[in-house]
């Protein structure tokens, strides 16, 4: 009997291919094809959905709470929206802490007011005690389209930009961290964050963004190659310029992961025009969230589907599509 | 140690010799070098060196990628106590997706049955700890993950943990080298010997590849390490030297880590074994001593209605793995054998050699 495997869960191929085959196969419909972070459901309106799941749910630097706002926001900024209404589902496992929910829920009050987003409606459920693990919470962001911007955009032209607004992998160590599987000394932060300002930073500053992803689930790995497949376009990244902190490196080293592949929920990959590349790191940069973008790589040949990476030595690899979970090597 | 490592990862002296080197090659060189460690093969491509040098040097990936050579039988007796026994199956990740028989670790768990990954042998005490049920490790891996198997018995010995046992599939590297040896397969120019491993069992190990006429390296895992293993090989097949040298010192004895050696030989015994491809090697495995039969899952419980059918039959990894032919030569390959659908480890492990070409064959297609 055919079984859902958790790889489809993962970011990587196996979600793709079962979103095509599954989902894609029945529902098809022209907003739904695009395959974007959310749709626009009217003119100016814009609409995402997300589930968060992360166990433990609280983790240095952040909690699921934060990671659920953040996720929303993050998803309507990818299609230049600003976030108006939520609304918010929770499936709690019977005996969760109510200090620890409590804790949630305030986290998710504190971007609400921060960000003006007005809760409308929601409902919970609560399951039998190991039924679940900790909490789950679903998150529908309802969006204004801002100042008239249409993302992603389908046509691009080789020296178009790649820009990555900071270092890759901090959310997935600090989570592994948490659930105890990885121990090192040295403290690493979740990179959550919030990202609507420094895009709505960039639409006020005239850049004419064609394309932003927030990178979660899958990693940089997977959104380059969402996009060279999406835009059908050949994109090389230059490893030298994709920041990383020294933590997550040695991580990767001594555990096997490729860092790459790990996931982020507070960076975004960017594609602008060449020209308009000095203007976009400018505004980037003025802001503490985004403070460590760097251009990491530009389209090079459109009519193929590809992601070389130029590698700090001189040579050249493929960064491919992750396939699954993000597993260890044995030796 | 910090240090030590920043330095092999040094742009600038990596470039220099990187650059140094394409230029060495191109002086008449046709050879072929194969690097035995499955992470060698994975770091070589990372780091974009495999294609660089061609088509003066090939490297070949050799039989070291401890999940590649794990057998189908091997993976049947870990289904057939997760399915039949009913245990908790404590794994390494890298083998969650090894297929056998339309099967795999990944797919079971899917049907319910509990697979743990674990990041470190150890951490199946705390599995063992938080169940009544009987927990089996799967001890994978050449002589560098054996001391982690060892110190996982020692510790439940000493806790008194009666729920925790373990299947050792752990290979040996100088008996295949041995055996191709003795086969008269390797019939490469050099060999890139393994690094972890050496640390643990030491240089002189591997010293009867002198026997073989084959100059080796021992080499270390960061980019400057493997390229200068690359140079060292040059300037023995230059000057027509034999034997072993070694440039990863500063992990690397001739007798290697003596504690780690002692605990090896104290649990583990040599028994014949089936490599994936590469068939019935004699002195290929490990196996718990009779001293530790209690956490022996093969002695724990019975295996009367085992059975096995032996697939191996469509599949040629055992030529690739000893770089007889290149993945693309294989009739599987990119055909029935893809990423998504792999039929043999090498296209399973993300260090496997099909894997590794699959992926790079996409930079020119």
């Amino acid at each position: 009997m055919d079984r859902v495997l958790i790889t489809v869960g993962s970011g990587g191929k196996k979600s793709l291919s079962f979103i095509n085959e599954e989902i894609l196969s029945r529902f098809c419909n022209d907003k739904l094809a695009v395959l974007a972070d959310g749709a626009h459901i009217d003119n100016d309106i814009i609409v995402t959905t997300d589930t968060f799941t992360v166990f433990p749910p609280f983790f240095d630097g952040g909690n699921i709470g934060k990671l659920a706002m953040c996720g929303m926001i993050n998803d309507l900024a990818s299609m230049g929206a600003e976030p108006k209404y939520m609304t918010m589902s929770l499936v709690i496992e019977e005996g969760f802490s109510l200090e620890k929910l409590r804790l949630i829920l305030d986290e998710m009050k504190f971007y609400c007011e921060k960000f003006n987003i007005v809760l409308v409606t929601g409902d919970t459920k609560v399951v039998e005690k190991n039924k679940l693990e900790g909490l789950i919470v679903n998150i529908t962001g309802i969006g204004k389209r801002y100042k008239n911007i249409v993302l992603p955009q389908r046509f691009y032209k080789p020296g178009d930009s790649l820009v990555l607004t900071g270092p890759v992998g901090e959310h997935s160590i600090a989570v592994l961290k948490a659930k105890g599987v990885i121990n090192f000394d040295g403290n690493l932060n979740s990179d959550v964050a919030p990202l609507w300002e420094p895009v709505k930073a960039l639409i006020d500053g005239g850049i004419k963004i064609k394309f932003i992803r927030d990178v979660t689930r899958g990693g940089v790995s997977a959104v380059l190659n969402e996009l060279a497949i999406f835009a059908n376009i050949k994109l090389e990244v230059y490893e030298e310029r994709i920041p990383v902190n020294n933590i997550v490196a040695s991580v990767c080293d001594i555990y096997g992961f490729d860092i790459y592949s790990l996931a982020c929920e507070g960076r975004l990959v960017i594609v602008v025009p060449e020209e308009d590349v000095k203007k976009t790191l400018e505004i980037l940069k003025s802001n503490t969230l985004t403070e460590q973008s760097e251009v990491i790589g530009k389209v090079i040949e459109t009519g193929k589907s590809m992601v070389v990476l130029n590698t700090i030595y001189g040579g050249k690899t493929i960064l491919d599509m992750p396939l699954g979970e993000i597993l260890p090597r044995i030796c | 140690m910090d240090d030590a490592i920043n330095l092999f990862k040094n742009k600038e002296l990596t470039q220099k010799l990187f650059s140094y080197l394409k230029e060495r090659v191109k002086k008449n060189y046709n050879l072929r070098i194969m690097e035995f460690c499955g992470t060698h093969t994975h770091n070589i491509f990372q780091y974009g060196f495999r294609y660089a040098f061609l088509p003066h040097v090939r490297f070949i990936a050799g039989p070291g990628c401890p999940v590649c050579v794990t057998s189908d039988i091997e993976l049947a007796l870990a289904f057939y106590l997760l399915e039949k026994k009913g245990v908790v199956i404590i794994t390494y990740g890298d083998l969650l997706k090894v297929p056998y028989n339309d099967k795999s670790l990944a797919t079971l768990r899917s049907e319910g049955y509990q697979v743990e990954i674990v990041y470190s042998a150890i951490e199946a005490i705390n599995v063992a700890k938080n169940t009544d049920k009987e927990c089996v490790f799967l001890g994978v891996g050449f002589e560098t993950t054996m001391p982690g198997t060892a110190a996982l018995i020692e510790l439940s010995k000493k806790e008194n943990i009666k729920n925790l046992s373990i299947v050792s599939f752990h290979k040996n590297t100088k008996a295949i080298i041995k055996a191709l040896g003795n086969l008269g397969e390797l019939k490469t120019d050099g060999i890139l010997l393994p690094g972890h491993v050496s640390a643990v069992v030491g240089w002189e190990y591997f010293s009867e590849i002198s026997s073989y006429s084959i100059p080796s390296v021992v080499v270390g895992f960061e980019p400057l390490d493997i390229l200068l293993g690359l140079n060292e090989l040059l300037d023995m097949i230059e000057k027509g030297e034999k034997g072993i040298k070694c440039v990863y010192s500063r992990a690397v004895t001739e007798k290697g880590n003596k504690k780690m050696l002692e605990v090896i030989n104290k649990l583990f015994k040599k028994v014949d074994c089936h490599w994936r491809g590469l068939g019935m090697v004699k002195d290929g495995g490990f196996d718990l001593n009779e001293e530790y039969d209690f956490y022996n899952a093969k002695k724990r419980f019975s295996f009367n209605d085992f059975l096995f059918e032996d697939t191996e039959k469509h599949c040629i990894c055992g030529d690739v793995l000893i770089g007889k032919i290149e993945p693309y030569e294989c009739p599987s390959y990119e055909v029935f054998c893809t990423p998504e659908t792999p039929i043999g480890p090498c296209m399973v492990s993300h260090e496997g050699t099909c894997l590794a070409y699959y992926k790079w064959s996409r930079i020119n297609g």
